[in-house]
């Protein structure tokens, strides 16, 4: 069952005197949803992300930080300070270092989260075999992780995650190393699990939050400077033009995949 | 037929223990045999293509480092006779003696070490480290440490590419190409610590260092274990002969 999570005045630094990395943070994303955390590098959104699974909480035991986290009926003040697998579920920025390296088949490698568990192996060879075919990758589940593509990589790696069925889900920049097509795929992985998790994606390409996100929250210099959901973001989105590649997406506006975003849209909003 | 891996950490054991206490003249033949065993005994021959490459290739690279190292120490370490004088050079035997020492106990360290990781999956040493009980954090050290060094001959091929694309002649002559390894080498080796982290993160992330500790069935399961018995015996052997032999001098 997908979790609310809400973050109130939550503030981060790295060390004492540092600068703020996060400040003043208060967001709330709805159970089942998902939220895009959009903003230029540096910006904040990989420290926010790796706070919510616990790994920041983990590894920078000397940080300052305030606030309080809530993930569920679970809360965190300020932060949680243990990894929160498989509650909290979080693919990082580059797919390669997720391969673990120490499983030569993908679907093994896939089944290595599963390990931790009670089940027999084959539990977790049909559980596996079950997510490749969803995600599309069974083609790929006897080959060896290290040879994949970078594409291939990105969603093995999500597979690895997905796999413990995480109530929330934390994508740092999914879109990182792939083409089209694999944003277009991996786009309809995420809104297959609308309802039953919900999703946090970190990223700078605008194009993919809008085919994705319900909400989206702009993140500059570790603020927020925009919450809202699409309708709220597309109206104001010439305020973004130093933050974001706003000229790609006004571009592509003419393009007929953004025409047809556009009607969806119109769509959606009649449906309202 | 396949050796369980405690049988072969024996045998790692006792060619250690070989290369330390016995004389270069048991060494050399024992080297021999092992890169004709590595190339004919299925358990410990290398499991894949690549892994023969690089197992054949480390044996041509320290036989010649051995041959180097002999004829240096022939030349520097002036003890015991003269064997022969090549134009103003002399070469002594006390030289040559202590070069071949030397050389082969480094070759039959690394050389055992080697068919033990060539002749087995990573995962299966894996999965052996945690039934022996070892905490997950450091299987997974051992590990991360072992997929570098798998990775590493890529790296390097991709780095030189790289370079030549952009006109560096870095594979031009054994000159230039020993140069650009050594380069390579320490940037390779610093990215590797950070990647290893950041691998280490990606599984901490999975839950790897939640799972639950593996209770260890390596006692349970000795009786059947023939290789490591012979080894061991071997080992003690060797310990005993060398004792009662230092004691007799």
């Amino acid at each position: 069952m997908a979790l609310p999570v809400t973050i109130s005045d939550f503030s981060f630094q790295y060390w004492k005197d540092a600068p703020f990395a996060l400040k003043d943070i208060t967001l709330s994303v709805r159970p089942g949803t998902i939220c895009a955390l959009l903003g230029p590098t540096n910006a904040g959104k990989s420290t926010l992300l790796q706070a919510l699974a616990g790994i920041l909480g983990e590894h920078h035991r000397q940080a300052i930080a305030s606030g309080t986290v809530k993930i569920g009926e679970d809360t965190f003040s300020p932060i949680p300070r243990n990894v929160l697998f498989p509650t909290v579920g979080l693919t990082l920025q580059d797919p390669y270092y997720q391969i673990s390296g120490i499983r030569e088949r993908v679907w093994k490698e896939v089944g290595l989260t599963l390990e931790a568990y009670s089940l027999t192996e084959s539990e977790i060879e049909s559980r596996v075999k079950t997510l490749l075919e969803r995600l599309g990758l069974h083609h790929l589940s006897e080959r060896k992780p290290s040879t994949l593509s970078g594409g291939e990589l990105q969603r093995v790696a999500l597979a690895n995650i997905l796999i413990a069925q995480p109530q929330v889900l934390l994508l740092d920049e999914p879109c990182h190393s792939l083409d089209g097509t694999s944003q277009r795929r991996l786009a309809s992985i995420l809104c297959s699990l609308q309802g039953s998790t919900t999703v946090i994606v970190a990223d700078y390409q605008l194009d993919f939050a809008l085919r994705v996100a319900e909400q989206f929250v702009v993140v500059d210099t570790g603020r927020i400077a925009f919450n809202g959901d699409r309708s709220q973001f597309l109206t104001n989105l010439h305020t973004f033009r130093s933050l974001l590649p706003v000229d790609v997406l006004e571009q592509a506006l003419t393009n007929n995949a953004v025409v047809a975003l556009s009607q969806r849209l119109i769509k959606n909003m009649a449906k309202k | 037929m396949q050796i369980p891996i405690p049988d072969k950490l024996s045998f790692v054991l006792f060619a250690w223990i070989c290369a330390f206490l016995l004389p270069w003249q048991f060494n050399l033949p024992f080297i021999i045999s092992l890169a004709v065993l590595a190339s004919s005994w299925r358990p410990f021959r290398p499991i894949t293509p690549s892994a023969r490459k690089a197992f054949f290739r480390f044996l041509g690279y320290s036989t010649s480092f051995g041959v180097v190292l002999v004829i240096v120490n022939g030349l520097l370490l002036r003890e015991g006779s003269i064997v022969f004088k090549a134009a103003i050079f002399d070469f002594y035997c006390g030289g040559f003696e202590y070069g071949l020492t030397v050389s082969v106990r480094l070759v039959l360290l690394s050389l055992s070490i080697l068919v033990f990781f060539t002749s087995m999956r990573f995962q299966d040493f894996a999965e052996y480290l945690q039934s022996a009980g070892l905490p997950q954090s450091l299987v997974s050290i051992i590990l991360l440490t072992l997929f570098f060094l798998e990775q590493l001959p890529n790296r390097i091929t991709q780095v030189f590419t790289a370079q030549e694309a952009r006109g560096a002649p870095v594979r031009a002559g054994m000159f230039a190409r020993g140069r650009s390894f050594f380069l390579v080498l320490s940037p390779l080796v610093l990215s590797s610590i950070v990647e290893s982290v950041e691998r280490g993160i990606a599984l901490e992330l999975r839950g790897y260092y939640q799972r639950r500790q593996v209770k260890s069935t390596v006692h349970e399961e000795m009786a059947n274990h023939v290789w490591l018995y012979v080894f061991l015996t071997l080992s003690l052997f060797v310990v005993i002969f060398s004792i009662v032999h230092w004691l007799s001098r």
